[in-house]
């Protein structure tokens, strides 16, 4: 009976063969594995991060009153330093000239963990999940307080990473 | 073609054909199962809870509250006999999000700021009770903060 019912079907031909379970286990064994693998990656936020890391600089670089310079990032944008330069952070702002049509950058300055800058290139071009993600965009800010409008590039990128709490 | 699925006269299907068919949708269906269940797990929502307070955080001024609905934290946490009151905990730049005595989820967030929490508890309105975390932004800290 229990032959009959796994190897040959009667005269309709065989339905549940071997062949039939091999199948079946591969494709559960298919599915489970690409399940655990996009539920253990999680989601991704760095991405986000970045681009609110840009928003929060537009908005505190426009209330700022001091020189591009003298920009302090941590204080200004009320920024835990010790967290910023712990190496997931990395953040650069650009003072652009673009009076006569092309971009010139006339002054940078940088925060955060510098190496990430290259590796914002690199994962630009990669779909690596090591790299950080990163934002960038240019934007003209109205200084209100100094009466005039800058040019600013803003480069943000970010690799946070959180994990599980351990007992 | 009808005489392919035909078994015995007058029958469409035999019952080794049905037993193959419900055997077959059975196990789809279970797939299906594990896979809706697999994102309902506690360890992914504690993740996502956690990313989404943090986002928040770092995106809050100074004087600001913010309100999340943690009703399904608060549920699975009850449910695991785990603290209630320490489902959320937000320490050190870090947010930590754990509902059973298993293993929790942390993500740090940027911001210096003096993070007041507190748990209240409402009736929405189809009388099902809700659970939310208030966050207040109320005072900034004072240089870096150590820990």
């Amino acid at each position: 009976m229990g032959r009959k019912l796994f190897f040959n079907m009667g005269k309709g031909g065989k339905l549940m063969t071997i062949w039939w379970f091999v199948c079946l286990i591969l494709v559960i064994a298919g599915v489970v594995l690409a399940t655990n693998i996009f539920y253990s990656q999680g989601p991704d936020v760095r991405g986000i991060e970045a681009q609110n890391i840009g928003k929060l600089v537009l908005s505190c670089y426009g209330d700022y009153d001091g020189a591009f310079e003298s920009f302090d990032f941590f204080s200004e944008c009320n920024i835990n330093q010790t967290i910023f330069e712990n190496g997931n952070y990395f953040l650069k702002l650009s003072l652009l000239d673009s009076s006569d049509g092309e971009s010139k950058v006339l002054n940078e300055i940088r925060f955060g963990n510098y190496a990430l800058e290259n590796d914002c290139l690199v994962g630009e071009k990669t779909l690596g999940r090591n790299f950080p993600k990163c934002s960038r965009s240019e934007f003209v800010v109205d200084r209100g307080k100094l009466g005039l409008s800058e040019s600013i590039e803003i480069l943000a990128g970010v690799n946070s990473k959180g994990g599980r709490i351990k007992n | 073609m009808l005489k392919m699925i035909k078994q015995k006269k007058g029958s469409l299907f035999g019952w080794e054909e049905l037993i193959f068919i419900f055997f077959t949708l059975a196990v789809f269906f279970m797939l299906i199962l594990f896979v809706r269940g697999a994102s309902q797990l506690d360890f992914i929502v504690e993740e996502k809870m956690a990313k989404e307070i943090a986002l928040v955080i770092n995106q809050a001024s100074v004087g600001s509250s913010a309100k999340f609905d943690v009703s399904e934290l608060y549920r699975r946490a009850e449910k695991n006999d785990f603290k209630t009151e320490k489902f959320v905990v937000i320490r050190d730049n870090n947010v930590n999000v754990q509902v059973s005595g298993f293993a929790g989820y942390y993500y740090p967030y940027f911001r210096n700021f003096a993070i007041e929490d507190a748990i209240s508890k409402e009736i929405d309105e189809k009388g099902k009770e809700r659970v939310y975390l208030n966050l207040y932004f109320a005072e900034e800290k004072g240089g870096v903060e150590d820990g």
